[in-house]
């Protein structure tokens, strides 16, 4: 019964190292902000999912899972809050009316974008 | 029989998303706008939170997990706060555009196209920091 239990761990686990693993490999793969965060979040969600659900059933049922169903249901929520709030920073720094500002500076007189 | 196999698991898992936060601290450096490191940073927390799960069960400590969840929160409110921040200063430095603009307007200075195009860049050549300029 005990080496059930960690054999199915260890492959939530495991798979939870390749989801994160995928994760940081989009982020290093796509070339724009966006994108990027598309990516991430895969890692937020499923990698963190697959590696909470390993550790609760490598730990049984108790208080401690709870608690990692309470983080688990968390992050779900705030990353998802966090992606729009830096999407909606992008955008509005973005504008090419008004081009310059922050690390996006962009010259209005040149051709160039 | 199972406990150091738990062990190596555990272990192996911890060493494993080590090396992704290296590799995502590296994307927060290079990421050549303020949104990509900003979500670099993003996920550098939810990596660290997932490694203090896993030393709470290395350590059977339950009460770790309760770090965890006030690091969850708190990287949350710094991502909200930092995006709020960058808008404000945008925001501000474009009023401060428009001020100028219109100071020139208000002094009766009627240039042609050309003439205000030349005005408007002066006006940007001052007003933007010179380590911010892209070239």
């Amino acid at each position: 019964m005990e080496w059930v239990r960690f054999v199915f761990a260890a492959i939530c686990l495991v798979f939870a190292a390749v989801m994160e693993s995928i994760a940081v490999f989009g982020v290093y793969k796509f070339k724009f902000v966006m994108n990027r965060m598309h990516a991430a979040a895969i890692g937020d969600t499923l990698g963190l999912m697959l590696g909470a659900l390993g550790l609760i059933i490598l730990k049984g049922i108790s208080w401690f899972s709870l608690k990692m169903f309470i983080v688990v249901i968390f992050l779900w929520m705030t990353s998802a809050i966090s992606s729009h709030v830096i999407m909606r920073m992008e955008y509005s720094i973005d504008e090419e009316a008004v081009a310059e500002e922050t690390e996006t500076i962009r010259d209005v007189n040149s051709s160039e974008v | 029989m199972t406990a150091g196999a738990i062990k190596v698991l555990l272990i192996g898992i911890m060493i494993i998303y080590a090396m992704l936060v290296v590799l995502v601290l590296m994307r927060a450096v290079i990421g050549p706008r303020v949104a990509d490191r900003l979500m670099a940073i993003n996920m550098v927390g939810t990596i660290g939170i997932f490694l203090m799960a896993v030393i709470s069960v290395m350590l059977n400590e339950d009460y770790l997990l309760d770090v965890s969840i006030i690091y969850a929160m708190i990287s949350f409110l710094s991502v909200v706060i930092l995006t709020k921040v960058y808008m404000g200063v945008h925001e501000e430095n474009v009023l401060k555009r428009h001020k100028i603009e219109r100071e020139k307007r208000e002094q009766g200075i009627k240039a042609d196209d050309d003439e205000w195009d030349k005005l408007l860049k002066s006006i940007e050549e001052t007003e933007v920091p010179t380590q911010l300029r892209k070239k």
